[in-house]
């Protein structure tokens, strides 16, 4: 952690004051410091912090707010928690980390935890208290990559020691999203189907020798995951194409999405609700999916796009991608965001649709960029900076202190510098994370 | 997917009008919502509950309640939805209750209606077009049929 970190958190938990200024200052020194906002957070956060406007609902945080890392995970506030991986899905969300107990003779354990909605077990397993905001714990015998959540399930790829790159699912399997499910509903029970955290083990027979999981992405009821030989497979819901497999057919078992290219490996995936965005080696652009709204960049609304499109992108190299709900945002090589579809644009209020993509004015120098259902989110690593917008709910999910207000122009958070510069973000529909990164090379 | 006994609705409501309202998979994922859903139902909405059944459809049953949008290029994706997880039926009774209750959603899309700043329930809760959260019958002669195959 950079000096310049320590003295930006202690400047701001001196406008708190008292207690839990000190426990920041103090948790600090061993933990990663962990901001959140939106749905259930605040259950989670340094006694006292940040205030409430009306109309927020309760347990929300209507701005980035530091949790603290011990009651997230359950463990003793001496404890040092270091962070590897954060998700949130639809009023869901996962931190996964190291947690080590002070002078404690054993090793490290990895955690995950989860907090918000699990009626299908999407934060790993079924609570096991009464209590609807507690946290639920669960140790891993695997580091955690990456965690992408959808409505109502969780996908990630972990990695065990000499072992290679898995997906492990939890939560609904409803539409196949975490494979065939595990626990069909008892007899009367109504429920929808789900699984506890397992590996996705029929993805084993899809992949090649030596082939692995790269990235994994949640719609909202689907699952992509993009392998180390620029392969896509999906699974889950496939009403809309969501699968790019040529059907409208939902599956449990991951079927390879055609249309790719065969010489040119895939080397991103994007996807949060009903569509997916890819993004070749040769910078060629491809999209699948829903696209009602125009969000398919391509000058027109399509009801469904059942195999992937090549999609013409005219704003120079693409850096990032970034699939929304009714939009879509395409990052060019030289920091400008280009916005498709509908609603949460960023490009003011007399723009609020747009068939072909179009650059956010006034928002340059962007390394990356995150969408859900109907919001966004940009980073400038440089000036470390955060920019949020989109449309409002009562969780206060834009960040910015607004309840319930549509925030039509990307707006900068009040997040520490050097936390925006190095961060590892999850953007969910209600809840957003930003951590501390765990200290390693390239962390930008 | 039966409720007990006979609601008040079928038994002679006289001016009364009646309505079938369906909480959807997405809403009943969150349980505390579904709570203040039907507290403001009553309360704020002023519409009596008189049949109230918890149920899960098969793709059949989503099917046979939604034939009329046979063909439309929605229908596919609203019957897997609607057979993907439990739904609670209302049976909702008072003066105007079907454009009452219609007013109370608010339009299809939630994200439409976020973005135009209304309150509605839809743009509170919806999440899709899809998984907007609830269902309304839009006539007396739909909510009959709509209320006959639920309660049947």
């Amino acid at each position: 952690m950079g000096l310049l970190a320590r003295c930006g958190q202690r400047r701001r938990a001196a406008v708190w004051g008292g207690r839990a200024a000190r426990w920041f200052v103090q948790a600090r020194a061993q933990s990663s410091a962990v901001l959140a906002w939106g749905a259930f957070v605040g259950r989670f956060a340094a006694a006292g912090a940040g205030g409430q406007p009306a109309g927020l609902e309760p347990h929300a945080c209507a701005a980035p707010t530091p949790l603290q890392p011990h009651l997230v995970f359950g463990a003793a506030p001496e404890a040092e928690i270091r962070v590897q991986a954060v998700g949130a899905g639809v009023r869901h969300a996962l931190i996964a980390a190291k947690v080590a107990a002070r002078g404690g003779a054993a090793g490290p354990r990895t955690l995950l935890a989860g907090l918000g909605l699990n009626r299908c077990g999407q934060l790993g397993r079924a609570r096991a208290g009464a209590s609807a905001d507690a946290s639920v714990v669960t140790e891993l015998d695997a580091d955690v990559v990456q965690i992408a959540c959808g409505r109502e399930h969780t996908a990630m790829v972990v990695r065990r020691p000499g072992a290679g790159a898995r997906v492990a699912v939890c939560g609904s399997s409803a539409f196949g999203q975490t494979g065939p499910a595990e626990q069909q509903p008892a007899a009367g029970a109504l429920a929808p189907p789900s699984t506890e955290l397992r590996d996705l083990d029929v993805l084993d027979a899809a992949l090649g020798a030596g082939e692995s999981p790269a990235k994994v992405q949640c719609g909202l009821d689907h699952t992509v995951v993009l392998t180390t030989a620029g392969r896509v497979f999906a699974l889950g819901w496939g009403a809309d194409g969501q699968l790019g497999a040529g059907s409208e057919s939902d599956s449990a078992r991951p079927v390879r999405v055609r249309g790719l290219p065969d010489t040119v490996p895939i080397v991103d995936i994007s996807s949060s609700t009903d569509f997916t965005l890819a993004l070749g080696a040769d910078g060629r652009l491809f999209y699948w999916g829903n696209a009602e709204y125009g969000q398919c960049m391509v000058g027109r609304k399509i009801e469904r796009v059942l195999v992937p499109m090549e999609v013409p992108f005219g704003g120079g190299r693409i850096r990032a991608i970034a699939a929304g709900g009714c939009h879509a945002l395409v990052l060019a090589e030289d920091g400008r965001v280009h916005a498709c579809g509908f609603g949460a644009l960023g490009l003011g209020a007399g723009r609020m649709s747009a068939l072909l993509p179009l650059p956010i004015s006034g928002l340059g120098g962007i390394d990356a960029v995150w969408a859900s259902t109907d919001r966004c989110l940009a980073v400038d690593r440089r000036r470390g900076r955060v920019y949020s917008w989109g449309l409002g709910n009562a969780e206060g999910r834009l960040g910015d202190g607004s309840v319930a207000q549509c925030v039509l122009s990307p707006r900068q958070l009040d997040i520490d510098p050097a936390l925006a510069r190095r961060g590892l973000v999850a953007l969910g529909n209600d809840i957003a994370l930003v951590a501390e990164a765990p200290a390693a090379p390239g962390g930008t | 997917m039966c409720a007990a006994g006979a609601p008040a609705w079928r038994q002679g409501a006289g001016a009364v009008e009646a309505t079938l309202a369906l909480l959807k998979p997405d809403l009943l994922a969150d349980a505390r919502r579904v709570q203040a859903v039907e507290w403001e139902i009553r309360e704020r909405h002023g519409l009596a509950v008189a049949g109230r059944a918890e149920l899960m459809w098969t793709r059949a049953q989503a099917t046979a309640f939604y034939a009329e949008h046979h063909g439309r290029p929605f229908q596919g994706r609203l019957v897997g939805y609607m057979a993907s997880g439990p739904l609670i039926a209302l049976a909702l009774a008072g003066p105007r209750a079907i454009a009452r209750w219609r007013a109370a959603m608010g339009a299809t899309r939630p994200a439409v209606e976020r973005a135009n700043a209304t309150a509605s329930l839809r743009a509170r809760f919806g999440l899709t077009d899809t998984r907007n959260s609830f269902h309304g019958s839009d006539s007396p002669d739909t909510a009959r049929r709509e209320l006959d195959f639920t309660y049947e």
